[in-house]
């Protein structure tokens, strides 16, 4: 992820807005009063200025302490209850968990419960207590003391988050202690943050030509996302790792690497004996390759399995620091440093040989990773639960920001449903965008031309006849993927904010894929929400209407 | 008097729907001056736009037209806050707060100290005689209750400009002693305070100066005194005469060329005098009366 676009990219998009709304009310203001209502559009907004600046923590505090304290007498935290209940009875329905990864379940559960049993409480929270306070007039009586209406959403926000926090901790903490009860005995090591770096995999007909020649074989199963390699020929699967440096590995001889390849057999063979495949090192520059040794790919299970049942570890190759190998045109092997001989400017290259004849073996770049030292698994668990925190966080904003100007149902309704149009129609949507502002058409074309396609009853592959209705249809749908694109940045996708594939499948949350945007998106929103908050009080009589 | 604390000029307030259709006239261009240390009272029949005014003054509701100068600032100043009380028509409080909490709460608001927070909440706990209630909930109070810890809370800043709307409903008729008591104090102290009212001996026994106000318009404005003063009469009151007595007042005042009109006790005649400017507006709608002019019977 490249921060630096993506903050220019929200920059973008958020000055436009500001310009869009700016633009709005001063043609408004001037429709409506002239150059008065010009004047008083610049009072309004100098004025909002220091408002959103000039806060008195004292004053927010005193907001926040409120907000929980409704919260608190509104029985909020009676939903950590009924999580215990949850708990203890949730050990009857997780029966059948997978032999090969029987921890992946409880974890899943744990996180899953808490996170969708959550998220409605702070929309609720977030959504129903401005709007009772205007129509309660209570706020009446806070907004006629000196109170900027921006301290009363930040403070009202802080309140919020203040009560998810207390919450989400105690649940938690509960889980976190249940899932290490109630994972069997057997599985305990299972939990784990294992720290992965990966790499990028391609497979080709032979390392020795020149060209690489990549090799695009499926064995007839279309959902797979492997290419195959046939076994005892030149084919191999290559893994290069950037960025490697001794540092990473402190005080242990061994790197670790872990392997998932799929085999595949043309033929039945001996099924007591595993297809095998061969690891080399290779130095890019000299061509000098070390073998690392020979290893059976896990057949029988695709399902992820890094610790076997009996606590052999399993599908770990090991690759010493020290190493020997056969110059070129010498007969006998000389001894090598992993790091100074084989990893060229921190690149580190391993190829893959399956070495069973007619056998064939399947990877792709996901299949092979470097595993530093592990970590325990609350640092895992931690992390995905900090990033749940964040997700709340960002639920409360815009529930509270929603409910700075629309009543308590309709911005329960609101903020629900930019969230649920957010985590789970987003993806499609994006790759639509993508396969239009990157291969300059997307199947079926845009709304317009779908539209004209339905009642055309043509299929959506076979091509529009060039024509000027054509190309006019073309325009406008260029018009509103252009708006889409925008429009999706306002729309908020809660899946980056969960850590449960990683931690659930045995490895640590990842700084960059999960925390750090995380952290970006709230913050990201946090900003314009505060603003259209804070003007969105401002600017209406705090009358119930 | 010296300078003025509020000054209204023109003010006009229209209510409108969802579509931005006017729906009520509320006030209707409204002028008047409140001066420094003076109890000025606002009073009218339901619904002539007190509350709205007095909302006006304070920020809460965007007058249609008009301007608003309130202790010298424009009133959507919330610094202008800082030396103001304002008790709501309806105690609009935290239910869920006891009493210590409801002031502890609002002195934050001004960035009190905690000490100061603390010493005001207890002479304030004291003053509306609350002592023995300061721990339960507000849902728990009673009208008159919640009235009395509204004063409380409107005053946890020792506000220059008090802004009090119908500050003795709901309360009895000691509770109703107390705050006049404590409104000609604040008077004492060189504060202003503004109220509105329907209880017309109230107004008559603290304020200085009083607006009738009819359907959003002004109708009467002046110095409650000189309003109340009938012009053409002169009132005696004398300790209890004897029918021979009362014969020969008469007598004299014959000789006079006046006549005895009445012998009662006085009456409550700002009672009169709203009632009169309440007849008199329905009669000929749009009329006004000049400063200090009243209604004539
Ligand atoms: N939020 C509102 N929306 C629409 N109209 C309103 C609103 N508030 C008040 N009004 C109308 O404005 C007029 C003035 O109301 P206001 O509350 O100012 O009267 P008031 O003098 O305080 O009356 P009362 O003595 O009953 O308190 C009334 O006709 C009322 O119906
Ligand atoms: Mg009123």
């Amino acid at each position: 992820m490249n921060f630096l676009s993506e903050i220019t990219t929200w920059l973008v998009v958020v000055l436009a807005l500001g310009a869009v709304a700016g633009l709005t009310g001063i043609v408004t203001s001037w429709l409506m009063a002239g150059t008065r209502g010009v004047k008083m559009f610049a009072g309004v907004l100098s004025r909002g200025i220091k408002d959103l600046v000039l806060l008195s923590p004292r004053r927010i505090f005193a907001i926040t302490s409120l907000t929980v304290r409704e919260s608190v007498r509104r029985k909020a935290l009676w939903i950590g209850a009924v999580f215990l209940l949850l708990f203890m009875f949730a050990g009857w329905f997780i029966g059948d968990a997978k032999e090969s990864t029987p921890a992946k379940p409880y974890i899943s559960f744990v996180m899953t419960t808490t996170r969708w049993m959550l998220l409605p409480v702070a929309v609720l929270l977030s959504c129903w207590g401005l709007p009772a306070d205007i129509r309660d007039r209570s706020l009446h009586t806070v907004v006629t003391k000196p109170v900027r209406r921006s301290e009363v959403v930040l403070g009202r926000i802080a309140g919020y988050v203040a009560v998810m926090t207390t919450l989400l901790l105690g649940v938690s903490l509960v889980g976190f202690l249940w899932v290490q009860r109630v994972v069997p005995e057997r599985a305990q090591r299972q939990l784990v943050s294992r720290v992965p770096i990966g790499g990028s995999g391609r497979t080709v007909k032979s390392t020795s030509t020149e060209e690489l020649e990549e090799i695009r074989r499926n064995v007839g199963d279309q959902l797979d996302i492997r290419q195959f390699i046939e076994g005892a020929t030149t084919e191999r699967a290559i893994f290069v790792f950037d960025e490697i440096h001794e540092d990473l590995f402190p005080g242990s001889d061994d790197i670790r690497l872990e392997y998932r390849f799929e085999a595949f057999r043309s033929y039945k063979g001996d099924l007591n004996t595993e297809i095998e495949f061969a690891a080399e090192v290779v130095n890019e520059k000299t061509k000098a390759r070390a073998a690392i040794g020979v290893y059976p790919v896990n057949e029988f299970s695709t399902e992820f399995a890094h610790v076997l049942n009996d606590g052999k570890e399993e599908n770990l190759i090991l690759l010493s620091r020290k190493l020997t190998y056969i110059p070129d045109g010498a007969d006998a092997p000389i001894e090598a440093d992993l790091f100074k001989d084989f990893i060229v400017d921190g690149q580190l290259k391993v190829e893959i040989a399956c070495l069973d004849s007619q056998q064939y073996l399947g990877a792709n770049s996901s299949d092979l990773f470097i595993r530093l030292p592990d970590r325990p698994f609350a640092s895992g668990f931690w992390k995905s639960i900090f990033a749940m925190w964040l997700a709340l966080v960002l639920t409360v904003t815009i529930g509270t920001t929603s409910s700075c100007f629309l009543k308590g149902p309709v911005s329960t309704l609101a903020t629900t449903g930019l969230l649920v149009l957010g985590t789970f129609l987003k993806t499609g949507l994006l790759s639509r965008l993508n396969d239009f502002f990157l291969q300059g058409q997307t199947l079926g074309g845009g709304p317009v031309e779908a539209f004209f396609r339905t009642i055309w009853g043509m299929n959506e592959s076979s091509p529009m006849d060039a024509s000027p209705t054509t190309a006019a249809i073309q325009f406008i749908d260029g018009v509103v993927f252009n708006l889409l694109n925008v429009f999706q940045h306002l729309i908020p996708s809660l899946t980056v904010f969960d850590g449960t594939p990683y931690i659930a499948n045995g490895f640590d949350v990842p700084l960059s894929t999960c925390i750090l945007p995380s952290l970006f998106i709230t913050i990201g929103f946090f900003i314009p929400c505060y603003i259209i908050g804070y003007f969105a009080l401002q600017l209406r009589e705090l009358e119930a209407k | 008097m010296s300078e003025s604390v509020i000054e209204i000029r023109n003010l006009t307030k229209i209510y409108r729907d969802f579509w931005g259709r006017a729906k009520v006239k509320a006030v209707n261009s409204l002028s008047l001056e409140v001066k420094k240390g003076e109890i000025f009272g606002l009073l009218g029949p339901n619904g002539s736009g007190k509350t709205t005014t007095l909302k006006m003054l304070l920020g809460l509701l965007f007058p249609t037209e008009g301007e608003i100068k309130i202790l010298g600032k424009q009133a959507h100043d919330v610094s202008k806050n800082e030396k103001i009380g304002y008790l709501p028509e309806e105690s609009y409080l935290y239910r869920f707060l006891n009493a210590d909490e409801t002031l502890e709460f609002y002195g934050r608001l001004f960035n009190m100290p905690a000490s100061l927070r603390k010493e005001r909440r207890d002479k304030l706990i004291e003053m509306v005689g609350l002592q023995h209630a300061r721990k339960r909930q507000l849902k728990e109070y009673s009208k008159g209750m919640t009235r009395r810890i509204g004063l409380a809370q409107a005053l946890i800043n020792d506000p220059e400009l008090v802004i009090l709307d119908e500050p003795t409903s709901g309360m009895d008729p000691l509770g109703t002693r107390e705050v006049k008591d404590l409104i000609l104090k604040l008077r004492d102290q060189g504060k202003t305070v503004v109220m509105s009212s329907h209880l017309l001996a109230d107004v008559q026994d603290v304020c200085d100066r009083i607006a009738i106000l009819y359907g959003g318009e002004l109708k009467v404005l002046g110095d409650v005194k000189e309003l109340l003063e009938s012009k053409g009469e002169t009132q005696l009151v004398t300790s209890k005469l004897d029918p021979s007595a009362l014969a020969e007042v008469e007598a004299v005042l014959k000789k006079h060329g006046a006549a005895l009109r009445s012998s009662s006790s006085p009456t409550a005649s700002l009672e009169e005098l709203f009632l009169r400017t309440v007849e008199e507006s329905k009669a000929r709608p749009g009329r006004r009366y000049a400063p200090g002019e009243t209604p004539k019977a």
